[in-house]
């Protein structure tokens, strides 16, 4: 069976962002990016799937600026067989990834899209969720576990306090939690072979969707600093701050 | 303007992240509805109608609904809330599985995890692991929203006295089914993905009085760390070290005990939201870094906190 | 000019990151310094598995034909990591040797150099040489079947867990003879060879190999008997390059924890980072860090060229500004710390003894620079 796997390119998780002065967004000028580490895990599964014999062609996708290719080329270095870029220079919303990835969908026909369930700059959680919805197909978001049998896929999930599996017919949606497992490392010979690999470059325009927002960022911020803390006298007065003042109990 | 809000909830028993949840309702303000989709979940519907601030509990009591499924759930809140001027959920595993669902389904934009209401169609949220703060504005006819539990005070459990009404629609996309569930270990949870996190130092004195810590961290759903003089003393194994050298945790909460709080082992924890210190030296620099410091013997302190949660 | 990496380049050095970040965490390293072996053997298997230590060779050799850079963007991550394992000495110094001047059977064992089963280990220094490769007091003497050697060499990086050595020993001639020097792959197993093994300053473990006559069959003679002066002088120097990207990795780390140190250590009130003078050193530490990386990367860039004297002169010139960069952030990072630089339970202090380390390996700063000075002339 085909699997899709959508991966975005973000900024290095090592790397500590700063927000800019006019508070227009953070600072991304000479940051190291890197593929989404949810995005590697993605990648990493369909290889799995590959080498168990159950998927046996593996279309990795990013929507995305063209220096994005460097991310596709990593995963095809990792095992995808060929990419696909959807360039886009501005920065869309998950929706209209949702949309584009949508749109690849059509074309590609797979069994089953991986995609990461989060990605650490922006957060969202969203696009496995909203690419599920447009497809109609059903969705196993933050995997730990993925089984596909027959025409069916058993995913377990994290959810809060604790895992809950759910069996999906086939084509589904998968979104990867950190557990699902530990993506490997390119090796030099696959790193020379993922230049052979094909890589296509697509637009929004070609594929007819239109990437129009109904959010606007108005400003970006750099957290409130940690304030001064202060000496409490006794035990209980410290569970009354922590239940009221800080609210973290 | 009238909001809706997704109850969460088990079947049984409303969760209290809902109340979080219509407190950032009632923020944005206008008229709060509240949609109960489950199963034999008549008791949460009757506890929902008792929030404060709620006016309607829609019900949708269905079988297709029973383990919250986003392909079932997610066409009926859409359809449900289309004519709504927010949608809103809190952001748990629930929440943030079925509403970017429904977004998609309204051809909107969806604003994750809001920690402050700004304005009716303007919300703050966390990116970049919360390194930084966006202000997000929303021209969506529908604004849906998950929220961020953290950010907003409960409202009140009783008080309110809305009329639960039924829903009849049933959406049962069938292209999934529910398998089972296994409810989290009681073993304490891993150190860097720990909420909370209570770490012993060199005034332990010995392993032994670790002891102390377990137990509150049992309280607590906590992981146990430790400084590396306690590591090296031999109290604990290296794998619980906290530190530049050991492990990096940023909790929601660190509790220092016994630690003097060297530069190193502030190097591993400084990103924690709140750090509480407990330590007999006033002098100890933890307390340059500690939202909350208690000048005490731990001894005594550690018990009395476990005892009073 | 265009410094940046190719797609290839960029994977591999992503590759290499994680892969060290992963595996070389300050307590992991720890432990393997102190195993038997002084390095981890799994992160050796793990290189010779990713293809990493095939690197430089050609893709005949079951290499992947990489070039001075693609060496430098591993070593500097390795450096960076603090790592143990002898890859400069086994793959870049004696690899290159065997590509060199091996002949067709010799050079079958680079497969398994390549494949990181295979160490090898450079025994070319002796108590008395300082540096010089040309000062060989060790014997090889001409028998029927071949040779045997006698004498004594010192700090073998990596020797104690060799499978083969290259070992340098003169066949004619006196010491610091150009002429009559050869060299010879020898079993670290053979009756006749005796290894000291100790702890380096860095944290990496050498032996000092005694040899008493050693018999050696012709098949183990490395090259032209007597004439392999050049080509050691030639890999040293691309082994000198491979060094440098090492040191740079190191000297990034260093600056990188001294400016997050001074951003954090409070005194009188503020981060120590405000004050002015320490501003100074810090920026007198990145100056240092900026020279030398450009001096990296030219001897990156140079090191696989055909030997000239303008390749030579250009090695000795980065070895000579690494070693002087090295040695000055080594010594402004610890002041900068305070106690805690020197402290061996925290990253930099090992950083400084690596850096001190690495400037006396393959020749020291004097000795760079005389030979430079000699060079110029010369050109």
């Amino acid at each position: 069976m085909k699997v899709l796997v959508a991966v975005k390119r973000v900024v290095d998780y090592n790397v500590k962002v700063r927000v800019k002065a006019d508070n227009c967004g953070v600072d991304l000028a000479n940051v190291k990016m890197s593929m989404n580490p949810f995005c590697e895990i993605a990648v990493e599964e369909a290889v799995r799937l590959k080498e168990k014999g159950i998927a046996t062609e593996i279309v990795v996708i990013c929507v995305g600026p063209s220096t994005a290719q460097e991310q596709l080329r990593t995963a095809l270095a990792l095992g995808a067989d060929r990419a696909v870029l959807v360039e886009s220079a501005e920065e869309l919303t998950s929706l209209a990834v949702a949309k584009l990835l949508k749109a690849v969908v059509d074309k590609e026909q797979p069994q089953l899209v991986i995609l990461g369930k989060q990605a650490i700059d922006s957060d969202n959680n969203q696009t496995g969720q909203m690419l599920a919805a447009l497809t109609g197909y059903g969705q196993g978001t933050f995997a730990s576990k993925v089984e596909v049998s027959g025409d069916s896929v058993a995913v377990t999930r994290e959810i809060d306090g604790g895992a809950q599996t759910v069996s999906l017919k086939l084509p589904a949606i998968v979104t990867t939690d950190l557990r699902l497992n530990e993506p490997r490392y390119a090796s030099l010979p696959n790193i020379m072979k993922a230049k052979k690999k094909p890589l296509e470059v697509l637009t929004p325009d070609a594929l007819g969707v239109s990437t129009a927002s109904t959010n606007k960022t108005v400003k970006v911020q750099a957290p409130a600093a940690r304030s001064a803390g202060i000496k409490v006298k006794s035990v209980a007065e410290l569970v009354e701050k922590l239940k009221n003042e800080a609210k973290v109990l | 303007m009238t909001i809706l809000v997704i109850a969460e909830h088990d079947n049984k028993v409303l969760a209290p992240a809902t109340l979080n949840t219509v407190a950032a309702a009632a923020k944005i303000g206008g008229d709060i509805h509240v949609l109960v989709a489950g199963q034999g979940a008549g008791a949460v519907a009757e506890a929902a109608a008792k929030v404060a601030g709620v006016s309607k509990v829609l019900l949708a009591d269905n079988a297709a609904y029973a383990h919250q499924l986003p392909e079932n759930v997610a066409p009926l809140v859409a359809e449900l809330g289309a004519g709504y001027s927010h949608i809103l959920a809190a952001a748990t595993s629930n929440g943030k599985n079925i509403l970017p669902r429904v977004a998609a389904q309204l051809d909107v934009d969806q604003i994750s995890e809001i920690v402050s209401v700004e304005s009716a169609d303007t919300f703050k949220r966390p990116i970049y692991a919360g390194n930084a703060i966006a202000t997000v504005q929303s021209t969506a006819a529908v604004k849906v929203i998950t929220v961020r539990a953290t950010g907003f005070d409960p409202v009140a459990a009783e008080g309110g006295s809305a009329a639960v009404e039924a829903v009849a629609a049933v959406h049962n996309a069938g292209t999934s089914s529910f398998v089972g569930e296994e409810l989290a270990k009681s073993d304490r949870p891993e150190l860097t993905a720990a909420k909370i996190v209570v770490s012993g130092g060199r005034g332990m004195q010995n392993g032994d009085n670790f002891k102390h810590l377990y137990a509150l961290a049992d309280k607590l759903g906590a992981a146990v760390g430790a400084s590396r003089a306690a590591v090296d003393a031999g109290f604990v194994p290296n794998d619980m070290q906290v530190g530049q050298t050991g492990k990096i945790v940023a909790p929601q909460l660190y509790i220092a005990v016994g630690i003097s709080g060297a530069i190193q082992h502030l190097a591993g924890m400084k990103d924690s939201k709140v750090i509480v210190a407990i330590n007999k030296d006033e002098e100890a620099p933890i307390f340059q870094v500690a939202d909350y410091g208690l000048v005490a013997d731990l001894f005594e302190a550690v018990p009395e906190l476990s005892g009073s949660l | 000019m265009d410094f940046k990496l190719t797609e290839e380049q960029q994977m591999l050095q992503d590759t290499a990151t994680r892969l060290v970040r992963d595996a070389y965490s300050f307590e992991a390293r720890e432990q393997y310094a102190q195993s038997d072996a002084g390095f981890s053997l799994a992160f050796w298997q793990q290189l010779g598995e990713l293809g990493l230590t095939a690197v430089p060779f050609p893709e005949a050799l079951g290499g992947f034909g990489g070039g001075g850079v693609d060496t430098m963007l591993l070593m500097t991550e390795f450096g960076r990591g603090l790592c143990l394992e002898p890859y400069v000495e086994s793959v870049i110094y004696a690899g290159g040797l065997l590509m060199q001047l091996g002949s067709p059977a010799q050079q079958d064992l680079l497969q398994q150099v390549a494949s990181g089963q295979l160490l090898l280990a450079t025994a070319f220094a002796e108590p008395q040489s300082h540096y010089h490769l040309n000062d060989v007091q060790t014997r090889a003497e001409q028998t029927a079947e071949g040779w045997t050697l006698t004498g004594r060499k010192a700090v073998v990086i990596g020797g104690h867990q060799a499978g083969l050595m290259l070992v340098s020993a003169r066949v004619s001639g006196e010491s610091r003879d150009e002429q009559g020097i050869g060299l010879f792959l020898i079993d670290p197993q053979a009756v006749g060879v005796e290894r000291r093994t100790y702890p380096t300053v860095d944290g990496r473990k050498a032996c000092d190999l005694y040899l008493d006559k050693v018999r050696v069959s012709a098949d183990q003679v490395l090259g032209e008997p007597g004439q392999a002066l050049a080509a050691l002088r030639y890999q040293q120097g691309r082994a000198i390059a491979a060094q440098c990207a090492d040191a740079l990795g190191s000297m990034q780390e260093a600056c990188r924890l001294t400016l997050e140190y001074l951003k954090t250590r409070q005194q009188f009130g503020v981060a120590i980072g405000q004050f002015q003078v320490l501003q100074h050193r810090m920026v007198d530490m990145r100056t240092e860090l900026e020279q030398a990386t450009s001096m990296a990367i030219l001897a990156a860039c140079c090191c696989d060229e055909a030997h000239s004297l303008e390749r030579t002169r250009t090695l000795a010139a980065a070895k000579f500004i690494v070693t002087r960069a090295a040695r000055s952030i080594a010594e402004q990072a610890i002041q900068l710390h305070g106690g805690i630089g020197m402290t061996w339970e925290y990253s930099l202090a090992h950083h400084a003894k690596r850096l001190v380390m690495l400037s006396h390996q393959f020749g020291d700063d004097d000795y760079h620079l005389k030979a430079y000075a000699a060079l110029l002339d010369a050109a």
